[in-house]
């Protein structure tokens, strides 16, 4: 099998104070494209009609969801 | 994984433009699906997929399937990629001034100044790329900046960011145990809503 290895590993990196304008960039481009998929409203729903859209959730966002629970529960 | 020259991308998603380096610090800690679960779709240009391989990811690349995404420039982007790589190489960040080591980083440049890449995010670690990204006016971040983000949206813990940094520097990546641990510091500070 062949060995894995990293990219450039001498090559300059950026610094923290960029890594934390990085991800406020992130975040802008983020709510950016959020608010251009029309206004949003706080929904509610039936407690059936959330939990029928659980079975829809794929293993990935269904552990999320679980920590997210988990959190609430232990708050 | 998929080919394809344009993937749509519906009102309200956001993708990402990748370069090798942060690909393969999401490689490392087994990070694709975080990566994903902010950027459903990740593009990789041809050069990227060709340092991949050279580097022994094939595997992981099959494995992320539809969400990343392999696009072969236009000649003309081609051209443009080649002129953006000697404009890296002759940076004073850049630490080879050999052009085609930069092939990578200058086709992901090239690939998100296209219109359907305007509303989405290139992932970029090198300095000196990310100083001509800065210069074309484009929005970027690095691998550590995903996960500050995941951290402030509470998808991970200030704990697993470090984590998972601590996995890419012990893989090779050029993350110094400083810069962990001062990232690791901010991701403890500011957690917020994305």
């Amino acid at each position: 099998m062949k060995r894995r290895s990293a990219h450039e590993p001498k090559a300059k990196l950026m610094s923290a104070p960029e890594v934390w304008e990085d991800a406020q960039q992130i975040a802008e481009v983020l709510r950016e494209n959020l608010l251009k998929a029309g206004p949003l409203v706080r929904l509610h729903v039936p407690m059936s009609v959330f939990l029928a859209a659980l079975d829809n959730l794929s293993k990935d966002e269904l552990l999320l969801l679980r920590k997210h629970v988990d959190a609430r529960l232990t708050a | 994984m998929a080919q394809a020259h344009r993937i749509a991308c519906p009102p309200g998603v956001t993708h990402a433009v990748t370069n090798t380096g942060p690909l393969i610090s999401a490689f490392q800690p087994n990070s694709v699906g975080l990566l994903t679960q902010i950027f459903p779709v990740i593009h990789v240009p041809v050069a990227c997929v060709v340092e991949l391989e050279a580097h022994g990811w094939e595997a992981e690349i099959s494995a992320a399937g539809r969400q990343l995404v392999i696009v072969k420039l236009t000649g003309s982007e081609e051209k443009q990629a080649r002129a953006v790589a000697r404009k890296i190489a002759r940076h004073p960040d850049s630490h080879d001034p050999v052009a085609a080591t930069h092939l990578g980083e200058a086709q992901a440049i090239v690939l998100s100044r296209r219109p359907a890449h305007r509303n989405n995010v290139l992932l970029l670690d090198e300095m000196a790329a990310r100083a001509i990204a800065r210069e074309a006016g484009l929005r970027f971040s690095g691998f550590p900046g995903v996960l500050l983000l995941a951290v402030q949206g509470k998808l991970i813990s200030a704990e697993e960011l470090k984590a998972r940094l601590e996995l890419c520097r012990a893989s090779g990546t050029h993350y110094g145990a400083g810069f962990i641990q001062r990232v690791y510091e901010l991701a403890r500070r500011g957690r917020r809503r994305l």
